[in-house]
């Protein structure tokens, strides 16, 4: 390890994905999974991304060497307009490791957050101007509703879609606002979706939680 | 996204790139039946011979042209992917605790540095029955040991989204 590395934010990984297209970003993207979230939602996605056992099997790395692995695409990157995007798990929760990645991987890569939003502000302040796009899983803007659902409270969910509105930066921020089975409504999601629009968010992408049998 | 679509892309994303570069480049034809992963050794091979020649001609002063310049390929993909098509397309999903090590470097990392310019080897691609239309790109090379990987690994019919609703029959 070489002095520059002592003091670098590692990343604790647990799974890679290249040539992600359409579905996390503009272009060819490399989706990057991260450990760690302050929510439990029910129909998580990911819910290996916040189980104990996982960590175990994490790699951390640093920001040059999660560099070193996807640069590989590099070319697709520029080609595209596509980069890395940063999932989880809550991205944000790794606001240090992102910056510090963004000084690795200088200005060409598109940078992108999967995020809830569920975070400090601090954390949001972070990564402001380093990421080039933010994806939000909103879940509900009904409080009662967000809590039942996540088993946290929204004000931090609020406090930041605040920050970024007030950043001027919804052009940016694409919210996925999911029709959630026994949790919200048709009404609930118009209303949610309402409030974004009223704070400027114009990338609004309404989506249903699938139920499939097994 | 199914592997095939994604392998066209690709595909379409090089060949866009040696065109822009004038780079000899004849892409090939993949008769691979059934789904693949999107990408194999012999696409990645493409890669990194379009590195290379373009490495070689910024070496020489030449300008060369890259940034945004396949922009329109992406953008001319679908946006909304079926529902059916969660998992490993879906926003987000990422597969359940792997080695991201192995995951990358089985892909392409592990590919050795050429010593000179290259051209994908036709016996590393995982297709069955092929019958490349062409390549052809120059310089013919040996030596590019490459494992080649399972295409038909990932088959997104067996997919369950981890959040999915369980319903009791």
């Amino acid at each position: 390890m070489c002095a520059s590395d002592i003091n670098s934010p590692t990343l604790p990984v647990f799974g890679i994905d290249r040539h992600r297209l359409v579905t996390d970003g503009a272009g060819v993207t490399t989706l990057v999974g991260a450990y760690g979230c302050p929510l439990q939602c029910r129909y998580c996605l990911n819910p290996h991304a916040w189980n104990p056992e996982t960590l175990k099997k994490c790699t951390f790395m640093t920001p040059e060497m999660l560099y070193e692995q996807i640069k590989i695409d590099e070319l697709y990157f520029l080609a595209t307009g596509g980069g890395v995007t940063f999932g989880g798990g809550e991205s944000l929760l790794h606001a240090d490791f992102i910056r510090a990645f963004r000084q690795v991987c200088g200005p060409d890569w598109k940078l992108t957050a999967e995020t809830s939003l569920n975070v400090p502000q601090s954390s949001l302040q972070k990564v402001l101007g380093v990421l080039d796009a933010f994806i939000v899983d909103i879940k509900d803007l009904n409080p009662s509703i967000y809590q039942t659902y996540t088993g946290k409270t929204i004000d931090a969910v609020m406090e930041n879609l605040h920050l970024l509105e007030k950043s001027c930066l919804q052009k940016q921020v694409l919210v996925r606002v999911p029709s959630i089975p026994e949790h919200n409504t048709e009404e609930d999601v118009s209303s949610s979706v309402t409030i974004l629009k009223d704070m400027g968010f114009t990338q609004i992408d309404i989506f249903p939680y699938i139920i499939r049998k097994r | 996204m199914k592997g095939k679509e994604k392998c066209k892309a690709l595909k379409e994303i090089r060949r866009q790139i040696a065109e822009k570069n004038d780079i000899p480049f004849v892409v090939s034809q993949c008769n691979h039946k059934g789904d693949c992963r999107g990408t194999c050794p012999k696409c990645e091979s493409e890669l990194r011979y379009l590195e290379k020649e373009l490495a070689l001609r910024q070496g020489l002063g030449k300008a060369v042209a890259i940034a945004g310049i396949s922009v329109g390929v992406c953008a001319g993909l679908s946006a909304c992917a079926p529902t059916t098509d969660y998992p490993p397309g879906s926003a987000g999903y990422i597969s359940a605790p792997v080695e991201p090590e192995t995951t990358v470097s089985q892909l392409a990392g592990d590919l050795p540095t050429p010593e000179t310019t290259k051209s994908p080897d036709k016996s590393d691609c995982p297709v069955k029955e092929s019958a490349p239309e062409t390549i052809e790109i120059p310089n013919e090379v040996e030596g590019l040991m490459v494992e080649p990987t399972d295409t038909e690994s990932e088959d997104e019919t067996d997919w369950i989204l981890s959040g999915d609703i369980e319903i009791a029959e």
